[in-house]
């Protein structure tokens, strides 16, 4: 659910006002940027994604018809997008086998750790659950998956992690 | 205690430049595609001396600030006539919303005008396009999904004696009002939302002069049915336009659009697509009667004479045939 002010930000964008929309986006920039490493695992994917996504939506948004929905509905269309660039293989890696790391991914070094950790299908549903904010069922649309998987990975991935920071003693 | 497995899902990030770069350049490919449209528009119309009527847009979302280019200044008549025939019984809007049907008062007419012009039942009146000053416009447009729409400016009024209020309904499609975001700026006074979405274009809401700053003063509304105070039943910042959308409309867009069409073939199109729409005006009285009249938007094949376009230099001949939006009373 979105305030006030994003939802008058959505109408406009919704009039074709781009400055309004721009600025909409920016608003979900870091949003956009962790689900998409979530799946791509690296930022070069991840800002193709974004990119694509921030056309996609504005071409596509006069097909939003629940203005309070924007964020799911911006969130599928980058997801639909990460699994188009991960499956053209494009630069499909993962943070362990990075021999040198480009610049661009020193950037949020603990938290790429954090998700190296975890089969994508964990992080993605980690990073929707505890950084998006969104409910079980709102993750099972997104993903069209069942609830129960949801909870199942929840689980899963947070055990994982727990093990991982309490063997190294990284608390 | 948030273990540490969770707190690192919602520490902060940093946005990487690469990302905010690429996003950046999204921005700005958007801004100049945007640009680009309205600026090709406005081209389109100045060289079409105020005729081109009718746009074909692939991509409806341009057309929202393409059609607005369009409004090339022009007067619309309705008139109801003071002997109209008026129904028996009217829909009456109460204070606590409910509606219901109410003994329409007898003898006691409106005539239904914009800018003076009268309608007399059996009489069309045309939209017509007129050089200079801000008119009335209507634009149509067709996607790749096989939708076409349709946005026609009205700008109806009122006049009789005894009216409080002023009323409008639409049979299908809906109203799209463009008001100033301020709500003590708006004339709407009541108004069904209507429930659903149409992607039509749009007229007015000042997209014509700065096109990035000025939208932003307006908000876009679909009504089904609104009322106006009878003493404020018109004002310079709000466009009241009918609109809607057809799905599998292949068969419109080829009429109106297609590679052999032609004016009887265009005409038959937009009525296909206007599918009778009716616009039922209802005056409300201070002694709580209620009347109404129907009016029934179409397209016909005349010439500009017939529709009363002006002549003069830089005109399209008098005796040129085009298609008209009409406005008749049934």
């Amino acid at each position: 659910m979105q305030n006030k002010e994003t939802m008058d930000l959505i109408k406009k964008a919704k009039r074709q006002d781009a400055d309004a929309f721009a600025e909409l986006m920016q608003l979900y920039m870091k949003d956009l940027y962790r689900v998409a490493l979530a799946i791509l695992m690296n930022d070069e994917d991840a800002a193709d994604a974004i990119q694509d996504t921030i056309l996609v939506c504005w071409e596509k948004l006069n097909t939003l018809r629940q203005e309070q929905y924007f964020k799911s509905w911006m969130t599928r269309v980058l997801i639909n997008k990460c699994y188009d660039i991960r499956s053209k293989a494009l630069r499909m890696v993962d943070l362990e086998s990075y021999e040198e790391p480009s610049a661009e991914d020193e950037y949020n070094l603990e938290y790429k750790e954090a998700l190296s950790l975890l089969d994508e299908k964990y992080r993605c549903v980690m990073t929707l659950f505890y950084s998006e904010g969104y409910h079980i069922d709102e993750i099972s649309a997104i993903l069209e998956i069942s609830a129960s998987a949801v909870k199942t990975r929840l689980r899963r991935g947070r055990e994982k992690l727990a093990r991982y920071y309490g063997e190294d003693g990284k608390e | 205690m948030e273990d540490k497995e969770v707190k690192i899902f919602t520490s902060d990030i940093e946005v990487p430049a690469v990302v905010q770069k690429k996003a950046d350049a999204a921005f700005a490919q958007i801004k100049k595609e945007r640009m680009d449209a309205m600026n090709e528009q406005k081209r389109d119309t100045r060289t079409e001396s105020g005729k081109k009527k009718i746009l074909k847009y692939l991509k409806p979302v341009i057309a929202a600030a393409a059609c607005a280019a369009l409004i090339a200044g022009g007067v619309l008549g309705v008139n109801v006539g003071k002997d109209y025939d008026s129904p028996d019984f009217a829909v009456n809007s109460k204070n606590n919303g409910e509606q219901v049907l109410e003994e329409a008062t007898q003898g006691n007419p409106f005539v239904l005008t914009v800018y003076a012009k009268e309608l007399e039942p059996g009489n069309p009146i045309p939209l017509v396009l007129q050089e200079g000053g801000l008119g009335r416009a209507y634009v149509f447009g067709g996607n790749e999904e096989g939708n076409v729409n349709y946005c026609i400016n009205t700008d109806f009024s009122c006049q009789g004696e005894n009216i409080e209020r002023v009323g409008y309904s639409v049979d299908h499609g809906a109203f799209q009002i463009i008001q100033p975001i301020d709500p003590e700026d708006r004339i709407v006074v009541e108004g069904q939302i209507y429930n659903g979405e149409l992607n039509t274009g749009s007229i007015g809401g000042g997209y014509e002069e700065n096109l990035d700053v000025q939208p932003e003063l307006y908000e876009t509304v679909l009504y089904q049915s609104f009322i106006l105070d009878y003493d404020r039943q018109n004002d310079e910042n709000t466009w009241i336009n009918i609109c809607n959308e057809i799905a599998d409309g292949g068969e419109i867009m080829d009429l109106i659009w297609g590679a052999e069409t032609s004016l009887e073939r265009e005409n038959e199109g937009i009525n296909k697509m206007l599918d009778h729409v009716i616009i039922t005006c209802t005056a409300y009285y201070s002694d709580g009667t209620a009347q109404s009249v129907d009016i029934e938007v179409g397209s016909r094949v005349m010439t500009y004479e017939e529709a009363g376009e002006p002549s003069g230099k830089g005109k399209i001949p008098q005796d040129t045939k085009g298609t008209f939006i009409t406005f008749e009373v049934k």
